[in-house]
């Protein structure tokens, strides 16, 4: 356990009614029980907006899509926004090879503007 | 205070002869001589009778009326150690018609030498921390303090009505086995002492035959006239008794047993201190014991969980025990309706070529009852603190399988089930021989906490493999066992779980397959990966193959086929959690190749690999790859999806597969869709077998031969 938390870190920040989970380190099945607990744990706030900021893992499989889709359906289902950060690199690669960006509020959709 | 004074019935010649040392007997307050015997004459001169002592002998006078008008007897100092005693005849104070008078031993002398013999004995037994030695100190250095012949002192065991001899001295021969044990029973003068918690003193022959008629001949069947038995007693402690015994007859005064049951209450402190400090070693040794124990088992729970086969982890317990806590260790385990032995050890190697030479010989018979079977079969453990001969007689075939198992030299054992869930999985047994130590009841607990632990270890690997049967079994149903002879083309498919080290249990949620469409004269392939693993993965795994397969039939599309997958799992599960990437397509074949129209529902692409005929100048392979843009499956109601064409030339070939290919990791980061694209390329005109194992090893090799996720690949190559 304290092996899984030392390769996921979750920061998260609240502004008004925006709580935005920062993820860091690896997100895999071995982790993806910790990154459930801290999404649970903000859902349970109702914040109106849930930002779940993914550009900076170092490592996501298909456990980070698991975690963003569970946490769409819980927003949908409550009338709350959900939005996501891929950055541009494999997180983003990955979402998109599934066909899913666009079926999210991306926040960093476009190319960082130079 | 009470008067010494004698009560005397008979007169003055007659206590000439019964009273030892007497001298005189005197009668009225001028000391008139009553009776003078022959020692008396020689003593006291040749005094006529009726003289008065008092002008005869001026030198006893004082001493003479002391004694007469006070009652209490007095003495004159007479010869070296030895006094004469002047001792108040008569029937109480004030009515004292006269004396006795006797040498004695010096009092003053005698008591001078008990008390430096009190001291000694009393440092000896401060030393002595054993009840034995406290025996033999009271039985020895006691007893020639009392100038007693023979002493045996006994203890009494805490709650027990047998008393326990703890030493004996001075008894003929082995006259001293007949008072080892002696159960407690009134009207016998140990017994009646313990019981009424106060001496009994029998000072001559006479005394024993009048007080225990039943014990007297046993009491002086040795010559001894005098016995005292004293119990030793501290508070409300009986700790047991000691009995001094003389062959002269022995008037117990006062004094004399005062001293005698200071002496004993002396022996008794003493047993008191030992039994407590006999506690406080066994407790002491209990807590040490315990915390071997725990140790022992903390060791053995360790072995349970190393990453052995259900024989060597109990191979290993069993030399384990070896070493710590029993001469000899067994484990039974029940299979089907047999027991059978899985493991003995010894230390000696030697010992246990001989067992199974004697079960070679003499082969255990498995119906048979008793010992470990028994055990395992009935969950009932037993403990045999001795092995009884007849035990080994009754389970002997013959006279040579006796001697054999005699040989062993079982002494004591120790048999307990290995219990799970209510349920006994086998027997483990104990075995003290050659150390001569012995198990008891109070084993029980910590051999049971052993033999749990043992037994959940075996139930967990049952268990798990049988899980792994499981797994393997729905692995099996979830892949084709052979895929389809496609003409003109050739197909090779493969599937590698993780690494059952990295893993548990497992059941992937990868899934390839082929199978014809013979209405419509073409071939589905599909190639699909389950978000997740376990049972459910394998379950939507399962609905994948099998929807695909029925649309397929029912004439649709391939990407009406992959809608109505996606329709299924959302009908299925309808939770997020689950989803699917898959690519789907249908093959046709013709003289000129391979066409192959595909949807990609989220899944990585594919790769293909181009013929590259031996005139091209490009010199080296082409590799494509297939950016077949579509949603994942099981998730959206309205995934977007596309059809694409592919062709395939002769010697062409494309490579599906899941992520674990592009996501292995290892210590050189990841795998990665450019490693992917030229190890592919480096295939060119191999067969799609060449091509399939060579990504497979590809991927192992990375991951230094253990891989952390599954992978399924499927490989199809137009016939060059």
């Amino acid at each position: 356990m304290s092996e899984d938390a030392a390769l996921l870190q979750v920061t998260r920040t609240s502004c008004g009614g925006r709580l935005e989970l920062v993820l860091s380190g690896e997100l895999d099945n071995d982790t993806l029980p910790r990154a459930q607990d801290e999404v649970s744990a903000a859902e349970a706030e109702a914040p109106a907006v849930l930002v779940l900021d993914l550009a900076a893992l170092e490592y996501v499989d298909s456990c980070g899509v698991r975690l963003v889709l569970l946490a769409q359906g819980a927003a949908d289902d409550e009338n709350r926004r959900l939005a996501v950060r891929l950055g541009h690199g494999q997180t983003r690669r990955m979402f998109d090879m599934l066909g899913i960006t666009d079926r999210l509020e991306v926040l960093d959709r476009e190319e960082p503007s130079s | 205070m009470r008067y010494r004074v004698l009560r005397v019935n008979v007169g003055a010649d007659e206590l000439l002869d019964v009273v030892p040392g007497v001298l005189a007997v005197t009668s009225g307050d001028d000391h008139a001589l009553g009776a003078l015997s022959p020692l008396g004459r020689q003593v006291l001169g040749a005094i006529h009778l009726d003289t008065p002592l008092r002008e005869a002998l001026p030198e006893l006078a004082d001493a003479l009326d002391t004694a007469y008008r006070s009652g209490k007897a007095s003495r004159v100092p007479h010869e070296a150690g030895h006094v004469i005693r002047c001792t108040p005849l008569g029937v109480g104070p004030g009515r004292i018609s006269g004396l006795l008078l006797r040498v004695a031993p010096d009092d003053g002398d005698r008591s001078r030498a008990r008390t430096a013999g009190f001291q000694q004995l009393t440092e000896q037994l401060s030393r002595a921390a054993t009840p034995a030695e406290i025996g033999r100190l009271t039985t020895t250095t006691a007893a020639a303090l009392i100038g007693a012949d023979s002493c045996i002192a006994y203890r009494r065991p805490e709650g027990s009505d047998v008393m326990e001899a703890l030493h004996h001295h001075g008894w003929p021969g082995d006259t001293h086995r007949l008072f080892a044990r002696v159960p407690l029973q009134r009207g016998r003068p140990m017994s009646d002492a313990v019981l009424g918690r106060a001496p009994v003193w029998l000072e001559d022959a006479g005394q024993w035959h009048a007080r225990y008629p039943e014990m007297a001949p046993l009491g002086v069947s040795e010559g001894h006239q005098a016995t005292a038995c004293l119990p030793l007693l501290v508070e409300d402690r009986d700790l047991g008794a000691v009995v001094f015994s003389f062959y002269q007859p022995r008037s117990f005064d006062t004094s004399e047993r005062e001293f005698l049951m200071a002496a004993a209450a002396l022996c008794a402190q003493a047993l008191d201190r030992a039994r407590l400090y006999t506690a406080e070693l066994e407790a002491r040794g209990a807590a040490e014991r315990e915390r071997d124990r725990m140790a022992f088992l903390a060791q053995a729970s360790r072995l349970m969980e190393a990453p052995l086969s259900v024989e060597e982890r109990l191979r290993q317990l069993g030399d384990l025990v070896v070493k710590g806590i029993a001469d000899w260790s067994a484990v039974h385990l029940v299979r089907g309706t047999r027991v059978e032995r899985v493991t003995v050890a010894h230390l000696d190697p030697a010992k246990i070529a001989f067992i199974e030479e004697l079960e070679r010989r003499y082969p255990p018979d498995p119906e048979a009852p008793g010992g470990a079977i028994e055990v395992a079969r009935s969950g009932v453990p037993v403990v045999m603190e001795d092995v009884p001969d007849e035990l080994l007689v009754a389970s002997a075939r013959d006279e040579t399988h006796l001697e054999l198992i005699r040989a062993i030299g079982l002494r004591s054992a120790i048999v307990v089930p290995l219990l799970v869930r209510g349920r006994s999985l086998g027997a483990l047994t104990l075995v003290h021989a050659e150390s001569g130590e012995r198990f008891t009841e109070a084993d029980l607990t910590f051999v049971g906490q052993l033999a749990a632990t043992a037994a959940v270890a075996i139930d967990n690997a049952a268990l798990y493999e049988q899980q792994r049967t499981v797994a393997r079994t729905l692995q099996t149903a979830l892949l084709p066992s052979a895929l389809p002879d496609v003409p003109g083309v050739e197909c090779a498919g493969r599937y590698r779980p993780p690494d059952p080290e990295l893993t548990d249990v497992y059941v992937g949620g990868d899934l390839y397959d082929i199978h014809e469409d013979p209405e419509r004269g073409r071939w589905a392939l599909t190639v699909a990966d389950v978000c997740g693993k376990g049972p459910q993965a394998a379950a939507l795994t399962s609905l994948i193959r099998h929807t695909v397969q029925a649309e397929v039939r029912h004439g649709f599309g391939p990407a009406d086929v992959v809608r109505r997958v996606n329709a299924a799992m959302l009908r299925q599960g309808g939770s997020r959690a689950r989803f699917a990437t898959m690519v789907h397509g249908a093959l046709t074949v013709d003289p000129d190749g391979v066409t192959i129209t595909l949807v990609n529902g989220g899944h990585p692409p594919g790769i293909v690999l181009r013929h590259a005929p031996p005139e091209s100048d490009s010199g080296g392979a082409d590799v494509e790859w297939l950016d077949v843009p579509g949603t994942l499956v099981g998730v959206y109601p309205d995934p977007e999806l596309v059809e694409a064409d592919v062709r395939l030339a002769p010697g062409d070939a494309l490579l599906l597969y899941t992520d674990g290919v592009t996501e292995a990791r290892g210590p050189e980061g990841f795998f990665g869709p450019d490693r992917l694209a030229s190890l592919v390329a480096s295939f060119a005109d191999t067969s799609a077998d060449t091509v399939a194992d060579g990504v497979l090893d590809a991927i192992a090799g990375f991951q230094d031969g253990k891989l952390r996720d599954d992978v399924a690949l499927l490989v199809i190559r137009a016939a060059p």
